[in-house]
């Protein structure tokens, strides 16, 4: 019994020092251990997502996170600017396309470090994409059992044959065919510029040990619980402003804004669109959005002789309120279609008018189209989308919308991964689908989705017409920015013509701030250059 | 004794097998093709068979499965296919937050769960007894990650006493020596960076806590009453024993027998229930690790955790009844 009068008085004791470490915790807070060696540099920003990206190595991640978080650390041959789909020069100066259109030779900044101190040379950039499109590397190979390299093909490795120096600073891809969007492709993270020393140190675990040219230089990444970076004092272009950015995961949307409105969070995305309200325009907070690069539709399959029916088609795309969804179902943070491509797209074609709101006129047409009233089936997978974040109810909606027409339908949902299988196979309806683009060129929506030799791939409609392939090769052709404009604009109308989709909409990008932050601008690709960003 | 926790140690074998194979199995036969998955949205058929290619899912299964068991009985358990690291370093790393987080919830649990129920048998039909089932009542029947979204609302961004999500504040560095934050960050020598730790830890692990408590409450009490009306408490009463001496010496002891069991099993759930508290909270943790790698069809992982948290939950068994014959002498094991 004497004990345990002891052990009360210990567990007083014990409990007064919580409370008094408990007062002291606050002090923990941000930005405490900053070194502060960067005179210029100051502040540290913390960028909130809700999960942590899968892999830092520039080729093999898989995620937007991760497209974010190596932006701060490396740097492609060429970039976009700032809130444009268009290039400019990046760890290249200048290039020349041969007049064949299948060589490009990228003459590089002289002078520039990587965070190694290996300086960047021609043999440099030749060994990152040696590594990443070349399937007889040993590095290549040796990635191949975490999940390889899967986007590089599609943007890089299908057209460029071989990357090879030509000079200490010179560097030359080699093309099999002409290709116009690779200079774009150049500028996405997949092709980032890793240091050759590091690679040849670390292997695949360069994943863990980033090195590149960025502004900002590698300090940790515990994962899925915070990556941060530091400022890079040799960085070429100007010193970053930032001394740190800490990119964090917080897997409650909900929490995520909380976290913004009580300061323990510079920048949130993504969130609800439902919680925009309560940070936009506030003394503290704003909301940044603009039309997001991706889409949001729903696709015939023209494979079924019920959908070889462009009367049909046409009157179903007619019998959709695409603004109400845009409002309604998406509180705002959607913007309604008119076409595939994005109004953020330099694709864009703005005297497209496409299948405004009109029953009257579907109805009409479902009669010249011979609709009997068989049952349509509506196939939509689960769960939320970057595209449509509200997953099956959109199909729920769509379904409402038939009805008010006169047309039966019924949804059938499928797991999500179960779903992309059997929609390549072609067994699908009208499928729910949609895209977020990864470069700001228009062949990435019009290519992968209407070119008759990507059936079965991305293209699952099934569409493939020999005006629209024709167009749509001849832009690939094209060098000149404003020749392909108008042949993607004249694709694009033939396709919305022919709607293979039902054309729905595209999701606001949308990024919850504290005002403290400056220079943060959106880039239509999602890739945040942080180089002018600053606290104050 | 020692033959006794032997074989139950060997017994753990089959049923480890049993497990193996099921969630071998399963991640193989439930629809969903893992290569489709990784490949992404974006992926062309070509790509998904050189994935398939890759990860060797294009072999026939039963090779597939000895080869799993080969490298399984060697310790090695493999790539993450999500983020690419090694398996076996990212479990160390995983499990001991967590390990951390349910063993707080559980010292909570029963710090207010034992007492009140204990409180609840002994002042029958007063308000401590009905504050106390009404209490239980409501901690078992409301949502885990409901409560963790009310306590972030209301003590941290409302009151702001507590972090809103973390393991520790942003842009701490604690160096991962045992991956156990809280002796991490002890072992910094820095007070602050420990309590900053402790700090993230309150409102997760009273989270976790609800449903434990309660049902500890609720076996408190009742097997309380059941021994408070034994014959062998009337005899300590009539020799002239004073009530505490009653209820601490004997009757608690007898009582604790069933909590016993019901605390063991609850470690199990405290796993499970970490999945919902870490993900509500944004800690690290297994419970959000498996939960990220299901999402990514990361399957090496998956099979790797469940495997690991098998081993884990049948160690928990054997100690469970280790503890009995602790308690209870009238419990031998032979």
């Amino acid at each position: 019994m004497k004990s345990s009068n002891m052990t009360r008085r210990d567990l007083l004791r014990a409990a007064g020092a919580a409370t008094i470490i408990a007062a002291c915790a606050p002090a923990a807070q941000p930005g405490a251990t900053s070194t502060g060696k960067a005179a210029a540099a100051t502040g540290t920003l913390t960028f909130l997502w809700g999960g942590d990206t899968d892999k830092l190595d520039p080729p093999a991640m898989t995620t937007q996170e991760g497209f974010i978080a190596t932006t701060a650390l490396y740097e492609g041959l060429v970039r976009y600017k700032p809130n444009s789909t268009d290039i400019e020069p990046a760890l290249a100066e200048r290039w020349d396309i041969s007049s064949d259109g299948l060589a490009y030779t990228f003459h590089l900044r002289s002078g520039v470090k990587f965070h190694d101190g290996s300086a960047l040379t021609g043999e440099a950039v030749a060994f990152t994409f040696d590594r990443s499109i070349n399937k007889d590397n040993a590095l290549f190979k040796e990635a191949q059992s975490a999940g390889g390299f899967p986007f590089i093909d599609d943007y890089i490795g299908n057209v460029v044959a071989k990357v090879e120096a030509v000079g200490p600073l010179d560097v030359r891809f080699t093309l099999r065919r002409k290709f116009s969007p690779l200079l774009s492709n150049l500028a996405i993270p997949p092709a980032y510029v890793i240091s050759m020393d590091a690679l040849k140190k670390f292997g695949s675990k360069i994943n863990e040990n980033p090195v590149g040219t960025g502004p900002f230089k590698f300090v940790e990444w515990k994962k899925d619980d915070h990556i941060t970076v530091e400022n890079f004092e040799g960085y070429w272009g100007g010193q970053a402003k930032l001394q740190r950015i800490i990119f964090q995961p917080v897997p409650e949307a909900s929490v995520r804004i909380l976290k913004i409105q009580r300061g323990e969070g510079d920048i949130a995305w993504p969130f609800d669109p439902k919680d925009a309200p309560s940070v936009k325009g506030k003394a503290e907070t704003d909301v940044l959005e603009q039309a997001g690069l991706n889409v949001n539709m729903a696709e015939f399959n023209l494979k079924k002789p019920q959908f070889q029916n462009k009367a049909l088609r046409q009157a179903l795309n007619y019998a959709i309120n695409k603004q109400e969804l845009a409002d309604k179902l998406y509180s705002g943070a959607g913007v309604a279609a008119v076409g595939a491509l994005p109004p953020t797209s330099w694709g864009f074609d703005s005297a497209l008018k496409g299948y405004p709101y009109d029953p009257e006129k579907a109805k009409a047409l479902l009669k010249t189209a011979g609709y009997t009233g068989d049952t349509i089936i509506l196939d939509s997978y689960t769960i939320p989308r970057g595209y449509n974040p509200q997953g099956a109810k959109l199909a729920e909606a769509i379904q409402q919308y038939f009805q008010a027409v006169g047309v039966k339908s019924e949804i059938k949902t499928t797991e999500w991964t179960e779903y992309r299988k059997i929609r390549r196979q072609g067994q699908l309806n009208i499928a729910f689908g949609g895209w977020q683009a990864d470069t700001g060129d228009p062949e990435n929506f019009l290519g992968v989705f209407f070119y008759s030799k990507n059936q079965g791939g991305v293209n699952t409609s099934f569409y493939g017409t020999p005006e629209v392939d024709k167009l749509l090769e001849q832009a690939n052709e094209e060098t000149d920015v404003a020749k392909r404009k108008s042949l993607f604009n004249q694709a694009e109308a033939k396709i919305v013509d022919d709607a293979p989709w039902l054309f729905i909409g595209h999701m606001k990008q949308q990024v919850a701030i504290r005002k403290r932050v400056k220079g943060f601008v959106l880039q239509p690709t999602y890739i945040y250059y942080f180089n002018s960003v600053s606290v104050s | 004794m020692r033959g006794y926790v032997l074989r139950r140690i060997a017994y753990v074998v089959p049923v480890l097998l049993g497990v193996v194979t099921v969630v071998f199995l399963a991640l193989r036969l439930i629809p969903g093709d893992p290569a489709v998955a990784l490949a992404g949205e974006k992926a062309s058929a070509a790509q998904i068979e050189q994935m398939r290619e890759a990860l060797g899912l294009n072999r026939p299964l039963p090779v597939q499965y000895v080869d799993f068991v080969a490298h399984l009985v060697r310790g090695d358990l493999g790539r993450s296919i999500r983020t690419g690291g090694d398996i076996r370093q990212e479990l160390v790393e995983n499990f001991a937050p967590t390990i951390e987080l349910s063993i707080a919830a559980l010292v909570i649990a029963l710090a207010v769960g034992l007492p009140a129920g204990v409180l609840a048998a002994l002042r029958r039909r007063t308000l401590i007894e009905y504050v106390t089932m009404i209490g239980s009542l409501v901690g078992i029947s409301m949502p885990v990650f409901w409560i963790g979204l009310m306590l972030i609302y209301w003590l941290g961004a409302r009151a702001e006493w507590f972090p809103l999500s973390g393991t520790v504040s942003a842009g701490l560095e604690i160096p991962a020596r045992t991956h156990f934050y809280t002796v991490d960050g002890l072992l910094t020598g820095n007070v602050a960076v420990f309590a900053d730790v402790v700090w993230h830890l309150v409102l997760p692990a009273i989270t976790l806590s609800t449903i434990t408590m309660a049902i500890v409450s609720r076996m408190a009490r009742s097997s309380m009453l059941e021994v408070l009306g034994s014959e062998y408490l009337v005899t300590a009463r009539a020799k002239g024993l004073r009530d505490r001496a009653v209820v601490l010496g004997h009757a608690l002891k007898n009582a604790l027998i069933p909590v016993v069991t019901v605390v063991g099993l609850q470690l199990g759930a405290l796993l499970s229930g970490a999945v919902l508290t870490e993900t509500v909270f944004g800690r690290v943790g297994v419970g959000r690790y498996v939960l990220n790698a299901i999402t990514a069809r990361d399957y090496p992982v998956v099979q790797a955790t469940v495997i690991v948290v098998a081993i884990f939950v049948a160690l928990i068994s054997i100690i469970v009844d280790l503890v009995y014959a602790m308690l209870d002498p009238r419990i031998r094991y032979r």
